[in-house]
């Protein structure tokens, strides 16, 4: 069982979309409770994981730190292995993917359109997601990363807004552009590396790629590849000046679609660095923390000034994601032990509280079938328990104390200040901007006079609050009490800072 | 050596080309085939008899394949006084020609004057064999010219539509100034070298014969020569114009083998002695002149360029041939490595693309008999009147663009994977974002056939049970070799195990 959990998680959804283009069209709810089971076995997977996860272990770079490790030969002929493990890089990952994608089939229960479709490829887009948070093998990597835009692509273009099949090749072709690169980079390391395409035996080379007399272009080989894979994973963040599929794509995309954009797939970009460019190029790492950091404080002002200005709810949260992500980047560019835990734990905090950021835009949504936030007015006095649980929300992607957000956000500028003083320094300031945007949304969606148009708004309902309830007693708990994401993950963080800094 | 002599070694010699003697026959008794259907038919009203001459071909492809695979693992040698090589090389793409031809013979039972047809492919075919095994410039110029005859009426073929004959002539004028090339070149390399033998042409400039200039020329005009075949830029201006009027199962044809055909006789061009090891020295290769940069920079144009004229095309045929212009480009990035690796990554990326290319242009094929048309108006809705036949569209384009987890991937990771080995690092990232660009146009005809209506979708034809036949095999190998592919590499190793 230890062995295969990891490739039961993978493929049960996998199997489940095959199950799903069989299921008899007409069936609608035969179709969505078996999306759903589906979607729970890797869930149930997930927990179990974090409850047996033995916390002492750090991983990073050490095989013997991996659990549930399964390693075997794929394709001989070109030393690729399917090699699966968890360390507590992956494993807050790995449980957000299967939370997220669970609470999101039941998200996805106003869907009426090619139904089967729609979970077919939700499904595989779970297979792929999970993957690519558990594979140690660059190809198997790179597949699982691959297999996720497709899905996408479809899931945005069939089922999205009115300018959906724009946005789905817009993101397309930004995620693609990225990801070639990185194939480039993988390749190159495979034929410099001894041909290897195991991420630990590539770490363990580090010295080899970094050599000075190793070059490309006339640069140090570690730089320039440092850089092609910096791209590639700085587009899915997305780093700002890379950043501009994101509204589109968010906007555009169903409800459910976005929190699986904002919740997992932004991760995908921080985690592939931390997972990969960090340990694989220490020193690189070194040379650009500091470029690394000063675009984490441009996301963080540029975002939140950008979601300042609109005026559509969903671009609105799409920008705060922008904003939120450069969080990420800060802490980890600051190679210190809080920064990178803190870093970790926003991308964990960050993934529940934009996802229910989504879904409050797609409940209001769904009712109002607008957006536009001066279209509003007063609808707290009207619909009370959408209201708080939406003021659980933006006040924890405000950084408030007692919920999670504050915690990441405390810990990444306790890590980013031993770095950088003044860059630091202005990242704060948007927590300013923050506040601004948000509360300043509130007054006009949730306060003031009541739009007489929304005096008969329906209150949130049962399901809609079955996806939200789970998340907000996280992002509550996590608040006041982190210890039990945050010990999954502080060894390995601790490892990987001392893993680069000590190069 | 007298003349009895001669021809005792020379009928020696003979087993080298049974694949090639095989298809001979093969085509001799299609024709005496199609004359018995032709009877049978007017006898008795029988229709399965006109069958026969398609069951003919296809069987002795599979026995001209089958003595290719025989080949595969013999000791290579010289046949006919130098003037073939029977290698491993040669066999690997008898192989592939025979396959593809088969694949083709069965696509086209529909079309009219079977016999005929299926003649004209089997000489193609004949002549694809030869070129893959020449080793003189006189060899490969009569070897060029059987493929270039018969790919002309090949494209001409469906005379009662004024495309495929403007096609035929396009094709025949544009070939014929392409042979004159070829031929001035080689009449250049006999100038400066006294022989025709390929090895003998390197051997003799190894020893330092021509100024560079001379050379690049005589580069420029045989490259313009063989470069037309594969469609090379910039003489691939025929390629979408005869692609877009030829009858369908011809296109598809013209699409891998004789293309391949144009990869075989480049590398036999440039690398006359592939047992050299890697580097191997290539032909012409003296002084200040590199070839292989003239190839690479010709390689990033030819992708570059036909990537972005495909963008736009409304004519999905027409997308395509632009498409394979840009996979002209990416196959010749392997020959820049000169190593054997880079061979056989060409020669893997040549299988890959046979799969998912034929499955694309039979696609089309197959749209085009069911609504009547082959531009993107017809794939539009094409998701919800045939799901089966959208889904298999979708694997091939994405498996054209090079996405995993289909075959295109892994073809464009052990190709791009050679050229970065080789250190090509700029090539190598021209030909990814090249891949991100074709996503695009790609993508116009996924985009038809899930996200749009047809509205009013006239059919006029059901999907004939052949094509969906093949077309499924082909959408289950593009499958199956994304995820496993060893076979593949098994393959491609084997083709460069015993080389001349």
């Amino acid at each position: 069982m230890e062995q295969w959990v990891l490739t039961l998680m993978t493929f049960v959804p996998l199997l489940g979309a095959a199950v799903i283009t069989f299921l008899p069209k007409a069936q609608h709810n035969l179709i969505r409770w078996t999306a759903a089971a589906f979607a729970a076995v890797p869930l149930a997977l997930a927990l179990w994981i974090w409850q047996t996860y033995n916390r002492a272990a750090a991983g990073v770079d050490d095989l013997a730190g991996f659990q549930y490790v399964v390693r075997l030969d794929w394709i001989p002929g070109y030393h690729i292995q399917y090699f699966m493990g968890v360390d507590g890089l992956s494993v807050p990952m790995v449980l957000l993917t299967a939370l997220l994608s669970f609470l999101c089939i039941f998200a996805s229960w106003g869907i009426t359109k090619q139904l089967k479709g729609y979970f077919a490829l939700f499904l595989l887009l779970e297979t792929g997601m999970i993957g690519t948070f558990v594979s140690l093998d660059f190809i198997l990597f790179y597949v699982f990363w691959e297999i996720m835009l497709l899905p996408m692509y479809f899931l945005i273009g069939i089922w999205g807004g009115p300018r959906r099949e724009y946005a789905a090749i817009k993101f397309f072709l930004y995620t693609l552009a990225g990801s070639v690169l990185m194939l480039v980079g993988i390749l190159a390391l495979y034929f410099q590396g001894g041909h290897t395409f195991s991420l630990l035996e590539l770490m363990a080379q580090a010295r080899t790629f970094a050599d000075p007399g190793l070059t490309i272009f006339g640069l140090n080989f570690a730089r320039v590849i440092f850089v092609a894979f910096f791209i590639g994973f700085a587009i899915k963040v997305p780093m700002w000046p890379f950043h501009t599929w994101l509204p589109d794509a968010h906007v555009e995309a169903p409800t459910a679609i976005s929190v699986i954009l904002a919740g997992v797939l932004l991760k995908m970009g921080t985690y592939g660095m931390m997972r990969i460019s960090l340990p694989i190029f220490p020193g690189a790492t070194q040379d650009f923390a500091f470029g690394i950091a000063v675009f984490g404080v441009i996301n963080i002002l540029y975002g939140a000034y950008c979601a300042m200005a609109q005026s559509d709810l969903k671009k609105l949260v799409a920008y705060s994601s922008v904003s939120h992500m450069g969080y990420v980047l800060l802490g980890m560019a600051a190679l210190t032990p809080q920064g990178m835990t803190g870093a970790a734990l926003q991308m964990f905090n960050h993934g529940t509280i934009t996802a229910m950021m989504f879904l409050l835009v797609g409940v209001i949504y769904d009712r109002a079938h607008h957006r536009d936030i001066d279209g509003f007015g007063g609808i707290g006095a009207v619909t009370p328990v959408y209201t708080g649980v939406a003021m659980l929300a933006f006040f924890a992607s405000m950084g408030l104390p007692g919920l999670s957000g504050f915690v990441s956000e405390v810990m990444v500028f306790l890590g980013a200040f031993q770095a950088y003083k003044v860059l630091t320094f202005l990242a704060a300031l948007g927590i300013i901007l923050t506040a601004g945007y948000l509360l300043w949304m509130i007054k006009r969606v949730f306060l003031g006079a009541l739009n007489e148009k929304y005096a008969a708004l329906p209150e949130i309902n049962g399901r809609e609050l079955f996806t939200l309830v789970p998340i907000g007693l996280i992002v509550l708990f996590l608040g006041i009490y982190p210890l039990p994401v945050l010990d999954l993950m502080s060894n390995s963080t601790a490892r990987l800072v001392q893993l680069v800094t000590g190069f | 050596m007298d003349f009895t002599q001669a021809m005792a070694r020379a009928a020696g010699d003979m087993g080298g080309i049974l694949p090639e003697l095989i298809l001979a026959g093969t085509m001799l008794l299609v024709l005496l085939a199609d004359l018995l259907a032709g009877r049978g038919r007017a006898l008795a009203g029988d229709h399965a008899a006109g069958r026969l001459p398609g069951l003919v071909a296809v069987l002795g492809l599979a026995a001209s394949a089958a003595a290719a695979w025989g080949q595969l693992g013999q000791e290579p040698r010289l046949l006919f006084f130098d003037m073939l090589a029977a290698d491993s090389l040669a066999a690997f793409f008898k192989l592939l020609f025979a396959a593809s031809t088969a694949l083709i013979a069965l696509a086209a039972l529909r079309l009219r004057h079977q016999g005929e047809l299926l003649a004209l492919l089997l000489a193609a075919t004949l002549g694809m064999d030869l070129l893959a095994g020449s080793r003189n410039l006189l060899m490969a110029v009569v070897a060029l010219e059987l493929v270039s005859i018969m790919s002309y009426v090949l494209a001409g073929f469906d005379r009662r539509d004024t495309r495929s004959g403007e096609a035929a002539l396009k094709y025949m004028v544009f070939g014929s100034m392409a042979s004159g090339a070829l031929l001035f070149g080689a009449s250049w390399l006999f100038g400066l070298t006294g022989t025709l033998d390929l090895a003998g042409i390197q051997t003799a400039l190894g020893h330092g014969g021509g100024d560079s200039l001379t050379l690049l020329l005589a580069a420029l005009l045989v490259l313009a020569g063989i470069g037309y075949k594969i469609a090379m830029v910039p003489v691939h201006f025929w390629c979408p114009d005869v692609y877009d009027g030829a009858p369908t199962p011809v296109t598809t044809f013209f699409s891998v083998g004789p293309k391949a055909a144009g990869i075989a006789l480049l590398v036999r061009f440039l690398f006359p002695a592939l047992a050299g090891g890697a580097p191997l020295p290539a032909t012409l290769a003296t002084g200040d002149f590199s070839p292989l940069l003239l190839v690479a920079i010709l390689a990033a144009f030819t992708m570059t360029l036909g990537n972005l004229a495909a963008i736009g095309q409304e004519r999905v045929k027409r997308l395509l041939a632009y498409s394979s212009i840009a996979h002209a480009g990416y196959l010749m990035t392997g020959l820049v490595l000169a190593t054997p690796d880079g061979l056989s990554a060409v020669l893997f990326y040549l299988v890959v693309y046979l799969f998912m290319n034929y499955g694309a242009f039979l696609l089309v094929d197959a749209v085009g008999q069911i609504t009547g048309g082959e531009s993107l108006a017809q794939f539009r809705g094409l998701g919800r009147r045939h799901p089966g036949l959208a889904f298999a569209m979708t694997v091939f384009l994405v498996s054209l663009v090079g996405l995993p987890p289909v075959a295109g991937f892994i073809g464009k990771f052990v190709l791009f994977g050679q050229v970065i080995r080789g250190g090509w690092y700029g090539l190598a990232t021209v030909a990814v974002l090249n891949s991100v660009v074709s996503l695009y146009y790609y993508f116009s005809v996924v985009k038809a056939m899930w996200f749009e209506d047809d509205g009013e979708a006239a059919e006029r034809a059901p999907l004939p049970g052949m094509h969906a036949g093949l077309i499924a095999g082909l959408c289950a190998l593009t499958l199956l070799f994304g995820v496993w592919w060893q076979p593949l590499v098994d393959l491609a190793g084997a083709s460069i195990a015993r080389l001349i």
